[in-house]
Order: structure tokens, then sequence, then C-alpha cells
């Protein structure tokens, strides 16, 4: 059974690598084409970012974690 | 010298200066804009569209978990790739000067080449269009081919490709005027003509 750990884990797997390459970009962007336009451009990346985060914090918050409660110490046990 | 930075350029030598800068179309860039926003768009569309046709997809909280963390992972990735798809847009730049063509392509995240000719190698220029997209949009490629045996240089999907081989061809006559590689009376009838003035 898939649980919210495991869902979590990968989740913020997936965004530290997203995190990587985007930072990595911006310093490209930056280092050999910095102009208004990349600023303006960067700009909008980080608010459309930070949309997307808040509206998953939103999305999560919403769900009724204590239903699952009992799924925690069980995987917690399994992954030690 | 536009919006764009040019500290990335190699130094430019003495008395010259930058003459062209160019950039891939800007419908490049819009056409792989809006293929990123489709796919941002669809998952949306299909939740939207089977919430409203009363289908219960998030059943279970675990699966309203996974459909939350999907949806949200899958469109950081697609806003990753778009802003990756503009670095590439944004940083691939070719640079014609009075002396040199400088060549500037971002391959991906972390691969980038620099490469430079000498206008005064310069042996054949050609504008080339194939499509229909560049032909309404006025786009093409200039493939520059130089003396000796190196690879010829090509400006891919830049803006107005007859103009552009038409300067180039320009400025590196001049520049093998400047360098007494050309005698001005074999030069292009344009030339003898300013000359003649």
């Amino acid at each position: 059974m898939i649980s919210i750990v495991v869902l979590l884990y990968l989740y913020f797997g997936i965004l530290a690598i997203c995190l990587f390459f985007g930072a990595f970009n911006i310093y490209a962007l930056f280092r050999f084409g910095a102009s208004s336009v990349a600023t303006t451009v960067t700009l909008l990346f980080f608010a459309a970012v930070a949309i997307i985060l808040a509206l998953t914090i939103v999305n999560i918050q919403q769900i009724d974690w204590t239903t699952h409660i009992d799924v925690i110490p069980t995987l917690s046990q399994t992954t030690l | 010298m536009s919006t764009t930075s040019l500290r990335s350029l190699p130094p430019l030598e003495k008395n010259e200066r930058v003459v062209v800068v160019l950039r891939r179309h800007w419908l490049i860039l819009a056409l792989k804009l809006a293929l990123w926003t489709i796919a941002a768009v669809v998952p949306i569309g299909v939740s939207i569209l089977t919430t409203n046709a009363g289908l219960h997809i998030g059943g279970s909280e675990i699966l309203k978990a996974l459909i939350t963390l999907g949806l949200s992972t899958y469109l950081l990735c697609i806003l990753l790739f778009a802003f990756a798809s503009f670095v590439d847009y944004y940083l691939d730049i070719w640079v014609v000067t009075t002396e040199r063509i400088i060549s500037i392509e971002q391959h991906g995240a972390f691969a980038r080449t620099v490469a430079e000719q000498w206008l005064y190698r310069i042996q054949d220029v050609t504008a080339e269009q194939h499509g229909i997209l560049p032909t309404f949009f006025d786009y093409g490629a200039v493939h520059i081919q130089s003396a000796g045996e190196q690879a010829r240089f090509v400006f891919e999907q830049v803006p107005h490709p007859r103009s552009v081989a038409r300067q180039v061809i320009d400025i590196a006559e001049q520049c093998k005027i400047h360098h007494h590689l050309l005698d001005t009376e074999n030069s292009a009838p344009t030339k003898r003509a300013e000359a003649q003035e």
C-alpha cells in the first residue's frame, strides 16, 4: 500500500531535483544574459512556483489525515 | 544591443564593434511555450470535466493526496521545462561584429558552445527557408561557409534570413577591403557606388 509518508518523500525528492535544475537555469540566465527581460521572466517563474506550492499546501491541508494516522507508525517501523 | 547583456561575448578587439545581434524567431519560443501550456492545462481540464460529470476520482484520502502531489509535481516539472525552453532560446545568440562572427549556443542546462569565425575567411553565405511557417513568418537558416576545413556556421531560425545574409556579405566585404584582401574594384556594385559617392 502506498503510504502518505512515501508520497511526501517522493514529492520532496522531485521538488529538490526541480529546484536544482531551476536554480541552475537561473544561474545560467543571469551569468550569460542578465537583462530586464531575464529578471521579469525569472520573477514570473518564482510567482508560478509559489502559486503551485500554495495550492498544493491548501489541498493537502484539506485531507483528513486522522483516518490514516495509523499508517504512519507502521511505515516508520518499516523504514527503520 | 537591445535588451541583452553581451558581457558573455569573447573580448572585442580594438576598433571592433558589434553590428548585428540575432536570436531565433519569437515564434519558435511561442510554439514551445504553447505546447507546455497545453500539457499543463490537460490534467486540470480532465479533473474539471470528471468533477462536472459526477465521477468521484478522489475517493479515499490517500488517493486525494496522491492526485494532489502528483499534479503538483507534474505542474512544477512543466513549469521548469517551460523556463528551460526560455533560457535555451534566450541564450542562443549569434553576433556579427565588424571583424568576426560569434556563435553562442546553449545546449540544455549544462552545455554551452561559443564559436568564432573571422569575417575575412568567409567564402559563401546562404539563406534558407523551408516549410510553411518559415515562409509565412519570414524566418530561416543562414549558412556561412568559410575557407579551410572548418565546419560552416549556421544561424538557425533567425528572422529575415535573406536580409541577414546580405548584411553578413556586406560586412564581410568591408572587412576584406579593410584587411586589403579584396580590391575595391572587385567589390559589390553597391560598395562601388558608395565609394564613387
